[in-house]
């Protein structure tokens, strides 16, 4: 699982210096400079929003926090480079909007354009606040609500409480949040390219897709694996802290009384969230998707956008993601068990490896290494589907884990004790106990693997095309009532995702990038 | 009467299921009160009731003079100026001990105050420690530094012991009892343990289900419980079923003088503490076998032998606590009578005994259920 | 069901053949044209022959990239790109096999490689088109050198230089202007703010919503555009006497060495320059068809009117990795 991150940094610190040179001025600077603008911005945006959002629904007495507590979760559902196309069709000049101005008053208004870094960051704050969301809420619930009594009964009054008490209480879910964000908005290739934002991931596709030359895509690369192997160390050491804060309480805090107006702007943000979130994504796909069978096309022959075509797609979607579902959580069976019950984890840190990179250095790593030493997988579903299982095997490996430690090992050894073989108690007690979060470990890697989009593009064998690779394609021409159906069927497919999030508001959904 | 320092008139709270009050309480300045009960008594509601986070649904709460709580009235927490220390003590884990107990000070004059209250509490050197970092008794020391900062007018403490190790009680106890005569604070503490009340405690209030059954120094509730609830809660008390018969009260342990004056035939709880039971042992064999327990003197058992009662009957349980040893023993109208004995006494199992009383006027309270 | 039967029933749906997923024809081929633009021909050519076709498209420069490394076995039969400079690379690299018909050589010489590696299809010319409703006729540059003043700041746009008709543009610049000149220019493109996009469908639908004033384009984009009723013109730079002339590209095709379907991608390549298909290039897609008497589609400039730059297709391939090295130090998305 660490091989193409191992491969890739082999490539990339082997490369010439003089090359190193020539790039660090003309590309690196100004990638890094716009990479991390981007990851800091974002992170503090969804920050800020995430927190927020989170407090609203837990901590007042916002209208309708039931619902909107889930629901603001849902944004996940939608792959987050949908959310970025759809927008643009939708903001983007002669989109939408500016047509729908026209029609409506007749004269042709211009919109400020949506492309470029502050599109970019208003996307991926949509797509990402989630993730802090979710850990700030649960951080919230997990909160002592003594400590904010204590600091009253001291004399501090709200505000004092708020920035001297809660939020450093919230600092290790926040941190960690955060720094998921960050790390995440390094990998997202779908988002930034389709606003024609220029980062490291884009770089470094371009440079696979438009170049015999491939070392200057790895020393790209390895400026990228750097960046977020720094990111994730720091998330490690964050997160290990903040664990002894917690303390679960039965008394529930007093909720915070909105004023009216207070209530009106609450209710304004959220709002806001769920409509670009949620609302314009699956209202602008459903328009195209009409205007597609009102007006049909003729080019649309051309595009493969008959059902029969659909249904090719949505076929190696589903077969590609289930197999890498089946496939990760086989692998990950051994390595977790071995972790949770002899409490030996360096194997599972370097499996986890591959989270940390993002797809375009995995179809990278990948191929250089097929190519090399296993030649006839080269571009078959098959290399398709390893670089799914190494992507996202993480989340396998966390679900057994966390399955397996709530399985008492004496459990197992009541069983030994009757006269069973390992065999037998893993079959009869411990895979029944574990099958829930094997289960939903299972649904996590195969949704996650029916989004993914920039490995698949590099990777895809001849005529294997999935929903994303379909859509995107006919998006990235303009053709977006091509794109409308592999779309929607995508979001359909992604449905389940709500359920999960559901049982176990699960920080670790990713958005598909 | 002297000065109410702090006064709850006719307080009463619902919080959902649970009812607090109505009750009122009073506790004058200095006062060390404990509030005692079973826990799901609302102990805690009334600490919180004091402090502030709760809001009494009818009733006043007063302190110092001012209206806190009222139907017009509402003070928050943090001007009231109570300090609490809750019952896992909420230390901040994010700040040291230092940043802990100056959190309620302001800026300038904090660090003269944190090493006085370090010192007062006998933490000197703890000052730049994480809470994670203490023990138990350590950490219940700063969580009452912390609260003691402000110079609070009244110090709440919710079971302030209930988290420390057995053997570790006893010393924090009288530590405890020391540092507030010393600062002379007017505290009220919550907790389960009658021992802990009636040592620290000059008065103690027994609650039972949200209702203030009794409020007295720990003496008068032993002696003269107001209920049959705090006789049964506050040490053994046993309690034998009588019946008024002319000027006294006939029980299975003879004849109790009647106190006064009630209609005859009137049905009674009497109480007689463990230690006011004595115990002869009858020549009998200490183990009999046949099948029905020996109920030899059916016939008599109910009988008035004197002004002084007695019954007989068979030890069923012995426990041993500290130098005496509890026992109870059946006797033949099935009711249980423990006796508090020296420990080296000697009354085995399933022995014959005579019981005798040693007071002749008990307490009354009218039976279970009515 | 337990387990077992579970597990047995999930292998079984591993180990599904992955031939199912994958459907390959008789003849396979890579293609870096935009889909719509190639899948009728496609279409025509299975149509006449009854031979199935399985298509990758996608970017030119990865999928040469692909038949390099998937050498002596390939998959694909046959490889259509934008540019001669592709092909011919390819050629270099010894991943091609020479075929020559009577039909292919109806097609001049010069769109061809002498030796029959690779064959011109379709032409274009390498043009600037413009949104009318933004520029007035005065305002019009007149050469792609102009480009580079400040008075364009921010309103260009072009395809990403991963574009094979982007590469061959800028090696042709370098041939005729030298490297250092090149370089210079494309710098001051660069500090001028151009635009680059994924594709040139994208660059010119934003030229055709005005989105930016100017876009460089091979010449029938604009006819694509134009056709879907955008205001947009269309400027043939450096056309005086002493200029450079436009750089004519071509669209070509090659048979892949060591390829599985030889006869197959050769009946295709033999299609690709009869009447027919070049008659779909023209009409469909505004090109110029390479097969002499195949009229060129109304409203299109015609070959012979414009002046050209002095170079030959061929000499594109040699210098590819030249240019790439070039725009990697320029820094040109």
């Amino acid at each position: 699982m660490a091989l193409p991150l191992i491969v890739t940094l082999w490539r990339g610190l082997s490369t010439e210096f003089s090359l190193w040179a020539t790039l660090w001025q003309a590309r690196v600077l100004p990638l890094l400079g716009n990479s991390l603008a981007l990851a800091g911005a974002v992170t503090l945006g969804s920050l800020v929003l995430g927190v927020l959002l989170a407090w609203l629904v837990e901590r007042t007495d916002l209208p309708g926090r039931k619902i909107f507590g889930p629901l603001l979760v849902a944004t996940l559902v939608i792959p987050c480079y949908l959310i970025a196309i759809w927008h643009v069709s939708f903001w983007g000049p002669g989109g939408l909007l500016e047509r729908a101005l026209a029609a409506l008053l007749g004269a042709s208004i211009k919109v400020p354009t949506i492309y470029g870094f502050v599109g970019a960051w208003l996307i991926l704050v949509i797509a990402t606040y989630p993730y802090v969301y979710t850990l700030a809420r649960a951080a919230l619930r997990s909160l002592d609500p003594q400590l904010e009594e204590a600091a009253r009964s001291l004399g501090a009054h709200k505000l004092k409480i708020f920035f001297k008490v809660t939020l450093p209480l919230l600092a290790p879910a926040l941190a960690a949040g955060g720094l998921l964000t960050a790390v995440y908005v390094l990998s997202d290739y779908g988002v930034v390219a389709t606003l024609r934002y220029e980062t490291f991931t884009t770089a470094i596709y371009k440079q696979l897709a438009g170049r015999y030359d491939q070392a200057p895509a790895a020393l790209l690369s390895t400026v990228l694996i750097a960046l977020t192997v720094i990111l994730l160390v720091i998330q490690q050491r964050l997160w290990g802290r903040g664990r002894h804060y917690y303390k679960a309480s039965q008394r529930a805090l007093p909720l915070v009384r909105l004023s009216v107006w207070g209530r009106g702007a609450a209710m304004g943000l959220v709002g806001l969230v769920l409509f670009f979130g949620l609302i314009l994504p699956s209202g602008v796909s459903l328009y195209w998707w009409l205007e597609s069978i009102a007006r049909p096309n003729p080019a649309a022959a051309l595009w493969g956008s008959s059902l029969a075509d659909l249904l090719r797609y949505a076929g190696n979607s589903l077969f590609s993601a289930a197999t890498a579902a089946t496939l990760a959580l086989v692998l990950a069976w051994p390595i977790a068990y071995r972790a949770v019950r002899y409490e030996q984890h360096g194997l599972t840190r370097l499996a986890q490896a591959g989270q940390a990179l993002p797809g375009v250095l995995i179809a990278l790593a990948l191929a250089l290494l097929l190519h090399r030493f296993v030649p006839s997988l080269y571009f078959t579903i098959w290399a398709l589907i390893f670089a799914y299982v190494i992507r996202f095997f993480s989340h396998a490996l966390q679900a057994v884990e966390s399955g397996l430690a709530r399985v008492p090992v004496r459990l197992e050894e009541a069983a030994r004790s009757l006269g069973r073989s390992t065999v037998s108690i893993w079959r009869r007690v411990t895979f029944p106990l574990v099958a829930p979060s094997v289960a939903a470990g299972w649904t996590l890697v195969f949704l996650n693997a029916l989004r993914e989009l920039p490995a698949t593009l590099l990777l895809r064998p001849p005529g294997f095309d999935t929903l994303p690779v379909r859509l995107w394609i006919a998006a990235g021409e303009g053709f977006y009532a091509q794109a409308a159906a592999p779309a929607l069927v995508l979001i359909i497919l992604s449905l389940p995702m709500l359920y999960l999030l559901r049982v176990g508001d699960r920080p670790e959904v990713r958005h598909g990038d | 009467m002297a000065t109410d320092f702090v006064e709850l008139r006719g307080v009463r709270v619902r919080l959902g299921q649970f009812e607090l009050g109505p009750f009122s309480l009073s506790v004058k300045k200095g006062e060390l009160v404990a509030v005692l009960g079973p826990s799901g008594s609302g102990k805690t509601t009334l600490l919180r009731l004091i402090a502030g986070f709760e809001r009494p649904n009818e009733g006043s709460i007063v302190i110092d003079g001012h209206v806190v709580a009222d139907m017009t009235h509402w003070v928050e927490p943090e001007d009231r100026g109570v300090g609490m220390v809750f019952q896992d003590y909420a230390l901040f884990p994010h700040l040291t001990v230092a940043q802990n107990i100056a959190f309620g000070l302001n800026k300038g004059d904090s660090c003269a105050r944190v090493s006085e209250l370090l010192k007062l509490v006998g933490l000197d050197g703890f000052a730049g420690r994480y809470p994670h970092e203490l023990s138990g008794g350590e950490q219940q020391r700063v969580a009452l530094a912390r609260s003691l900062a402000t110079n609070p007018k009244v110090l709440l403490l919710d079971e302030p012991f209930s988290n420390l190790d057995a053997d570790l009680r006893p010393k924090m106890r009288a530590e405890l009892k020391l540092l507030l005569q010393r600062l002379n604070c007017t505290t009220i503490f919550v907790t389960h343990d009658q021992e802990e009340a009636f040592e620290l405690a000059d008065r103690v209030a027994v609650l039972k289900a949200g209702r203030l059954e009794q409020i007295d120094t720990p003496e008068n509730l032993y002696r003269a419980p107001a209920t049959r609830f705090v006789a049964e809660f506050i040490g053994h008390a046993n309690l034998l079923k009588g019946r008024v018969r002319g000027s006294c009260i006939e029980t299975a342990l003879g004849c109790f003088i009647l106190t006064r004056p009630l209609p005859e035939g009137t049905l009674v709880d009497v109480m007689v503490r463990p230690e006011e039971v004595e115990l002869e042992a009858l020549a009998t064999p200490p183990f009999s076998p046949s099948p029905p327990a020996p109920l030899p003197s059916e016939g008599e058992g109910a009988g008035v032998r004197g002004p002084k009662g007695k019954g007989e009957g068979l030890v069923v349980a012995r426990r041993y606590r500290g130098g005496m040893q509890l026992i109870t023993v059946r006797l033949t109208t099935g009711e249980a009578v423990r006796s508090l004995q020296p420990a080296g006494t000697h009354f085995p199992l399933a022995s014959k005994v005579r019981v005798r009383v040693k007071t002749d006027a008990p307490l009354i309270f009218p039976p279970e259920g009515l | 069901m337990s387990w077992l039967k579970k597990l047995a029933l999930v292998t079984a749906f591993v180990l599904v053949p992955t031939t199912l997923a994958q459907p390959w024809g008789e003849l396979v081929i890579y293609s870096g044209r935009s889909e719509p633009l190639i899948v009728p021909v496609i279409q025509l050519f299975q149509q006449q022959t009854g031979i199935r076709v399985t298509l990758q498209s996608g970017a030119a420069t990865a999928l040469a990239n692909l038949i390099l490394q998937e050498q002596p076995n390939p998959r694909a039969d046959l490889f259509i790109a934008n540019d001669a400079g592709t092909l011919e690379f390819l050629k270099l690299k010894d991943a091609l096999q020479p075929y020559i018909s009577e039909q292919i050589r109806k097609i001049p010489e010069q769109f061809r490689a002498r030796d029959g590696s690779w064959l011109g299809v379709s032409g274009r010319s390498r043009v600037i088109m413009y949104n009318t409703k933004l520029l007035r006729p005065e305002e019009l540059p007149k050469s792609v050198f102009e480009l580079g003043d400040p008075r364009w700041k921010g309103k260009i746009a072009m395809a990403t230089t991963r574009n094979e008709s982007v590469i061959a543009w800028m090696t042709a610049l370098r041939l005729v202007k030298g490297d250092a000149f090149t370089k210079e220019y494309l710098l001051k493109l660069k500090a001028n703010g151009i635009v680059t996009l994924n594709g040139h469908t994208d660059v010119r639908k934003a030229v055709g919503r005005g989105e930016f004033a100017l876009g460089l384009v091979n010449h029938y984009y604009y006819h694509l555009e134009l056709r879907d009723g955008s205001p947009v013109g269309v400027i043939y730079p450096d056309q005086g006497p002493t200029d450079t002339g436009v750089l004519v590209n071509v669209a070509g095709a090659a048979l892949i060495k060591n390829a599985k379907h030889v006869r197959e991608a050769q009946r295709f390549l033999d299609f690709l320059a009869a009447p027919e298909a070049q008659k779909l290039f023209a009409e469909l897609n505004f090109e110029y068809p390479l097969l002499p008497g195949v009229p060129t589609a109304p409203g299109v400039r015609a070959l012979e009117t414009i002046k050209r730059m002095p170079i030959r297709l061929d000499e594109l391939g040699k210098e590819l990795e030249k240019t790439l090295k070039l725009l990697d130090e320029v820094g040109l998305g």
